[in-house]
């Protein structure tokens, strides 16, 4: 079906007309061409997108702040693990901003150290997912028919295991270190990786300029790796972005499930499921309350970033 | 109009504008340099649950003659994106043959090439304009680095764009501009048989004058054979020596171009130049469309007998049972019509009536 | 002279995306008589769906601003509040769009959705609304109207589906219908005969037809008056014939000869295409690509009269063969 003029309430296609340009080389604002919808939306680089959505900037200063200020905890905080029963349970105040908790263990610094170990996992377990997701993804699209269709049996496979059997499987089996959590949370959501990839892939693949690179005498490794993969990324990339939030909730569902880190190291989940008694017996709001705060702003950061990266990436589905 | 340079393998001498003395030239071999034998292109298809085929291709026979300009025109079920799929290499028929017959020296691989309909997905948003024309250059090893960037730019020269766009990405390209690059790309490698599916479909009218006028202008030069596929009658008409017209699968008239479209022989071939617009507001308002309402039917599930047969004005019980074959209908001229010859309609009247433009 | 039934004045759209803001209609003066059938003609980035777009209230209202004054049966549009436009939209002008695949609800029958619009505009309670839509669909030529009624989109062709929309905007007995590329997505042999059934309905019925298209051949064989549109203006405008065929503007010229055509002998003539270019804000937009181009042409010209039309050019006639500027070397000058 052939149309030589876009459908208009796409209004990307209307500031074609008349922009500027009296000089005589310019861009897309040349008349009477058709008018590329995605060239008046997409930036010249595609930063410049990314930028210009405010929450997405902000929502990388929260988490460059995050990190820098987590990082930096060790230099300026008090040790979190440093136990005093004399001062446990203390609401906030200018010595423990975040107040303290049963142990009288300073609640800031165990968050702001707990914070590394949950921003470590979340990274660390998105990267995972997203390397087993893609491999298995662009294999499959790539693929002859039955190693498609094997791999995405594979994929039915994992999303069959109940979760939680196959966590307690691998901690069972090899213990709760920092690895192992990392493997749980990308053993559980890969499979989304895989198939996003995959269905990426083959619609990449049918596209015209790959029909051209394999015209042009390309081998199918080259076709594969210059003219499909980088296209496929875009979206993938965005996806697995939002990943680190889900893969921070995952790992703060098994703290609190007593399934994470074993004391007394702390994360954000930990902190949590250790608040629940003292908050609901006792009334100490704040032991359960910054943690809580601090995986919603990084959740909520992680998905300004995403939506931002989205937009950027392409423009007509921006929210 | 405009200046040709007349290369030593040039298939054909420019004479006055647009008029061509055609054919092979002497170092060229002879014959087409593409045969299509019986092709068939099926695809599994899911109908109402079952499984079926969409024969997309039905017995196709055809002679691309060498050095000069094929124009297929078919519309939306017609078969010819696939056609030209398969006359490029991109598809391999289901059954039948497909014999091509380079000239020495050309590079098999690369041989042929397409432009294809879509400007906003002919090229890779990731890369610039100069990747994308050096590229094809280095996979071949064509060239050293300096040479290859020297290539670059005559290629962008050739299509009428200026240097400064070798910098640029996709995505700062107009259509207009981007099909041009895409017609640069496929220039890179030399080719000898060039198939632009629907290159210009998608281009304002200004723009489609644009590219067609370069397409010629480089057919001319650069002695290729072209093939040009398009539901656009007038397109064709422009551009094309000879002309395949396409309905369902099937060839249903081949001929030259002047005569075919002129005096079509097969009802359906007749019916696309009625159907053609022409712009005289006294002959388009005096123009009636006749006979039934009735569009191309299912193509997994086709009728027996002629393919046309549920919309043609000239049907029988022969056109119902019997399905008909490409034969010869005059000099040089093929129909698949069981009662072929000039629709009375045609041969006079406004409907063709080129001097009106 | 009776008043036109519809008459927009100097209407003017910006879209404004942030800080960035496009003129896409910049001061359009446009009339449709009662039962007149006027094309608006343009490439994209004309202007010519927004302002069709802007007739029917469809353009959004975060992303525009509509300025000027479309007046419909002597009634401004723009001022009316949303609710009062949305009683005009389907009653007294409708719209046929151009995708049928896209404008039809595939999760719905047709005749659901073709009944949707005469209960709401034509207020018919359940049955009558079903014997209506069988009138309708049989009114645009669908064989078994009833049997039609029940099949989804997808189980219809492209050109039955296209008669649905056309039965979907007569459905409300509009006085103006506003038709955006109707036949753009079609093929040639059932473009024929969509335009014919949309001429025939719209004569018969006394209704007036605003047809936005680039295809100037379909123009031909519908309009009784055409517009050409270009960067958002109207650079020329009269009856079909004259426009058509003793253009006065060198844009109309140049689309014109744009054309691919073939002399008497059936031999393709040269193709002269309009050189690419820039379009200018000062001064005539065209200028950078017109072989005509005069000092003049750095002032904004106005609408001239001409004969029963107007045209937006200081000179008279581009008939004088001056040389056109080579297309070849034009191209690469404007770096295009």
């Amino acid at each position: 079906m052939s149309t030589a003029t876009p459908t208009p309430p796409a209004a990307p296609s209307a500031p074609e007309a008349a922009t500027v340009a009296t000089a005589p080389a310019t861009g897309p604002t040349t008349a009477g061409e058709t008018a590329a919808a995605p060239a008046a939306g997409v930036a010249r680089r595609p930063w410049a997108g990314f930028l210009r959505q405010r929450r997405a900037v902000a929502g990388t200063a929260v988490l460059l702040g995050l990190v820098a200020v987590c990082t930096t905890a060790p230099l300026w905080g008090a040790p979190p693990d440093a136990v005093n029963l004399a001062a446990a349970d203390l609401p906030p105040s200018v010595q423990h901003p975040f107040g303290t908790d049963q142990l009288g263990r300073d609640m800031l610094s165990r968050a702001m150290s707990g914070g590394r170990l949950t921003l470590a996992v979340g990274f660390s377990a998105m990267a995972a997912a997203v390397l087993i997701g893609v491999v298995v993804g662009a294999l499959a699209g790539a693929g002859a028919r039955w190693v498609d269709a094997g791999l995405m049996r594979l994929v039915d496979v994992f999303y069959a295991i109940p979760g939680l059997f196959l966590v307690i499987l691998v901690m069972s089996l090899w213990g709760a270190t920092f690895p192992t959590i990392v493997l749980s949370i990308a053993l559980l959501s890969w499979m989304t990786v895989a198939r996003l990839t995959r269905a990426t892939y083959l619609s990449v693949r049918e596209r015209d300029y790959v029909k051209a690179a394999r015209l042009l005498g390309y081998s199918p490794l080259r076709v594969a790796v210059v003219h499909v993969l980088p296209n496929t990324l875009g979206p993938v990339l965005v996806a697995a972005t939002l990943g680190v939030a889900a893969a921070i909730l995952l790992e703060s569902a098994l703290s609190f499930l007593g399934l994470g880190f074993s004391p007394p190291t702390a994360t954000w989940g930990g902190m949590l499921q250790d608040a629940v008694g003292p908050t609901v017996q006792q009334g100490l709001w704040w032991q359960g309350l910054f943690p809580g705060l601090l995986i919603a702003l990084t959740v909520l950061a992680v998905t300004w970033v995403g939506d931002g990266l989205r937009a950027a990436v392409d423009p007509r589905s921006a929210s | 109009m405009s200046e040709t340079t007349v290369r030593p393998h040039a298939a054909s001498a420019a004479g006055p504008v647009g008029a061509r003395v055609a054919g092979p030239a002497p170092s060229m071999p002879p014959g087409p340099v593409l045969r299509l034998r019986d092709v068939h292109v099926r695809f599994p298809v899911r109908r109402a649950g079952r499984r079926a085929h969409l024969h997309a291709l039905h017995g196709v026979d055809l002679d691309i003659p060498r050095g000069r300009t094929l124009g297929l025109v078919g519309e939306s079920g017609s078969g010819k994106s696939t056609l030209a799929s398969v006359l490029v290499g991109l598809r391999r028929p289901s059954a039948g043959e497909v014999a091509f017959d380079p000239a020495p020296g050309s590079r098999l691989r690369t041989a042929r090439q397409m432009v294809f309909q879509d400007p906003g997905s002919s090229l890779n948003p990731r890369l610039t304009v100069r990747s994308a024309l050096e590229e094809p250059l280095r996979v071949h090893r064509i060239g050293t680095p300096g040479e290859r960037r020297r290539r670059a730019a005559e290629l962008l020269d050739l299509v009428g764009l200026a240097a400064e766009m070798l910098g640029r990405y996709p995505h700062e390209l107009s259509g207009g501009q981007r099909q041009r690059v895409a017609i640069a790309r496929a220039l890179a490698v030399d080719p000898e048989v060039l198939v632009a599916d629907e290159a210009t479909s998608a281009l304002d009218v200004s723009v489609q004058a644009q590219v067609l006028s370069l397409m010629v202008r480089l057919r001319d030069e650069l002695g290729l054979t072209m093939v040009v596929v398009s539901h656009d009658l007038s397109v064709v008409r422009h551009v094309s020596d000879e002309v395949a017209v396409l309905y369902l699968g099937r060839v249903v008239e081949q001929g030259p171009a002047g005569q075919v479209l002129r005096a079509p022989s097969h009802p359906y071939a007749a019916a696309l130049v009625d159907a053609v617009p022409v712009v005289d507001p006294r002959v388009q308002r005096a123009r009636r469309v006749a006979g039934p309402p009735a569009e191309p039917p299912d193509p997994a599930a086709p009728l027996p007998g002629c393919a046309f047969h549920g919309r043609c004005p000239r049907v029988d019980d022969v056109c119902r049972t019997v399905d008909p074959v490409l034969a010869p209908v005059g000099a040089g001229r093929l129909a698949a019509c069981h009662h072929p010859g000039p629709h009375p309609e045609t041969d006079t009247g406004p409907q063709t009536d080129e001097e009106v433009r | 002279m009776s008043r036109p039934l519809l008459r927009i004045e100097d209407l003017r759209v910006d879209f404004v995306d942030g800080r960035r803001r496009v003129q896409a209609v910049q001061g359009v003066d446009l009339q449709v008589g009662a039962g007149e059938a006027v094309a608006v003609v343009g490439e994209s980035g004309s202007g010519k769906s927004v302002t069709a777009l802007a007739v029917l209230g469809l353009l959004p209202r975060a992303r525009c601003r509509v300025r000027g004054r479309i007046e419909l049966n002597g009634e401004d549009l723009l001022a009316l509040p949303a609710r009062e436009m949305r009683r005009r939209r389907g009653r007294t002008v409708a719209l046929v769009p151009q995708d049928p695949l896209a404008s039809l609800n595939p999760v719905h029958r047709v005749g659901d959705q073709l009944a949707a619009v005469v209960t709401t505009h034509a207020g018919a309670g359940r049955r009558a609304a079903r014997a209506r839509v069988t009138d309708l669909l049989a009114d645009v030529g669908i064989p078994d109207p009833a049997g039609a009624a029940r099949r989804y989109p997808h189980e219809l062709s492209g050109g039955q589906r296209q008669r649905v929309l056309i039965a979907m905007a007569l459905a409300g007995d509009p006085a103006l219908i506003v038709a955006d590329e109707p036949t753009t997505a079609l093929d040639v042999t059932v473009q024929a005969q969509v335009v014919q059934l949309l001429v025939d309905l719209t004569r018969h019925r006394g209704t007036s037809l605003l047809w936005i298209s680039h295809d100037l051949g379909v123009v031909a064989g519908v309009a009784d008056r055409v517009a050409v549109m270009y960067a958002g203006r109207i650079l020329e405008h009269g009856p079909a014939e004259d426009l058509l065929l003793r253009p006065a503007h060198p844009y109309t010229h140049g689309l014109l000869q744009s054309l691919p055509r073939t002399d008497e002998a059936g031999d393709p003539l040269p193709l002269t295409p309009i050189p690419a270019g820039p379009i200018a804000t000062d001064g005539c937009a065209f200028a950078p690509r017109c072989a005509w181009r005069a000092p003049a042409c750095d002032e904004t010209p106005v609408l001239r009269l001409r004969g029963a039309g107007a045209v937006r050019c200081v000179r008279d006639e581009p008939h004088a063969p001056r040389t056109p500027v080579p297309v070849e070397r034009a191209e690469v000058v404007a770096g295009v």
